[in-house]
């Protein structure tokens, strides 16, 4: 199994239709995005505000259905 | 508010970004990576990175304690309240010195029967001056608790007890100076008639001058009705910093 790891994420942050949330792998010291890291299984676990679960499902992203789903 | 989860299941060259759709909103509260390497040349750090829709970064969720290797995978999980404890961090570890004494001997200084120190070339107790001695200069934490209660049933009209440290130095230049600036002396009580216990505490701040070195530190206490006395005291000294603050005031 891969390392697992923790970093922490800024707390009740509300987001809105336009906003973009990237996760990628960056250079230490220049804070470039670095090339040759894939990423996979990204799950975003978030909280509606406005709008419905299906509004969600953007591209590959994908909702994932609980067991009352 | 309603949780929802959303994935995505491919494997994407970073970054994977996710773009809200116009009639969300929402309040972000986790996400879950994993991270393959496929050659990147050097460590790299597992980031969100959050910007609104005008394309300005909000934030970058990132911790340069949380690094992977070149060529080592990841699971990372990002989220708020994280704390990682600090790493190579140096533990505090003060030179001290304690001691338990006995107090009943009428006017006389306090004798330990009990001593101990982390750093004997600091601290030294003198048994036969009944002395603490501190060897080098700087500030320094010193307290004592002392219980006095009277024997009998009824203590002696006007009994008196008190308790003292006294600090003294040698050699010239400028004196120990206590930063806190209250007197040595911390207590007399008189009692009439009754059966009394007594609880004191003392507590100093002391700036000693490395040129003053030793300072002698001793303790007196006192009881007017002599043998009638029950009391002990412990005691403790702390280096909290190797400077003398000599004009504190």
């Amino acid at each position: 199994m891969a390392q697992p790891l923790t970093v922490s994420l800024p707390p009740n942050l509300e987001l809105w239709g336009g906003c973009t949330i990237q996760v990628t792998a960056l250079d230490p010291t220049t804070g470039d995005h670095v090339s040759d890291v894939d990423v996979s299984n990204v799950t975003l676990e978030v909280a509606l505000v406005e709008g419905s679960a299906d509004d969600l499902v953007v591209g590959p992203f994908m909702l994932v259905t609980g067991p009352e789903g | 508010m309603v949780d929802s989860q959303i994935l995505n299941p491919s494997v994407e060259a970073a970054p994977s970004t996710y773009v809200l759709p116009d009639a969300v909103r929402f309040v972000l509260k986790a996400v879950n990576a994993d991270y393959t390497d496929n050659g990147a040349a050097d460590a790299w750090l597992p980031a969100v990175v959050i910007a609104s829709d005008s394309g300005h970064v909000v934030s970058y969720a990132v911790d340069q304690g949380v690094s992977v290797a070149a060529g080592d995978d990841a699971a990372v999980s990002f989220f708020p309240g994280i704390k990682h404890a600090a790493g190579g961090g140096a533990t505090l570890d003060l030179p001290w010195a304690a001691g338990e004494a006995d107090l009943r001997s009428n006017s006389t200084r306090a004798a330990y029967f009990k001593t101990a120190t982390t750093d004997s070339n600091l601290f030294s107790y003198d048994s036969f001056n009944k002395q603490w001695l501190i060897f080098e200069g700087g500030t320094y934490l010193y307290f004592t608790h002392a219980v006095f209660q009277d024997a009998v049933a009824t203590t002696p009209a006007a009994t008196r007890f008190s308790f003292a440290s006294a600090f003294a130095n040698v050699g010239g230049g400028h004196p120990f100076m206590e930063l806190l600036n209250h007197p040595l002396q911390v207590g007399v009580l008189e009692f009439s008639g009754t059966s009394a216990r007594w609880d004191l505490n003392e507590s100093e701040i002391i700036s000693l001058d490395p040129t003053q070195t030793p300072m002698r530190i001793s303790t007196t206490a006192a009881c007017s009705s002599g043998a009638n006395l029950l009391a002990g005291m412990t005691m403790g000294i702390v280096r909290i910093s190797t400077s003398a603050l000599l004009n504190p005031f």
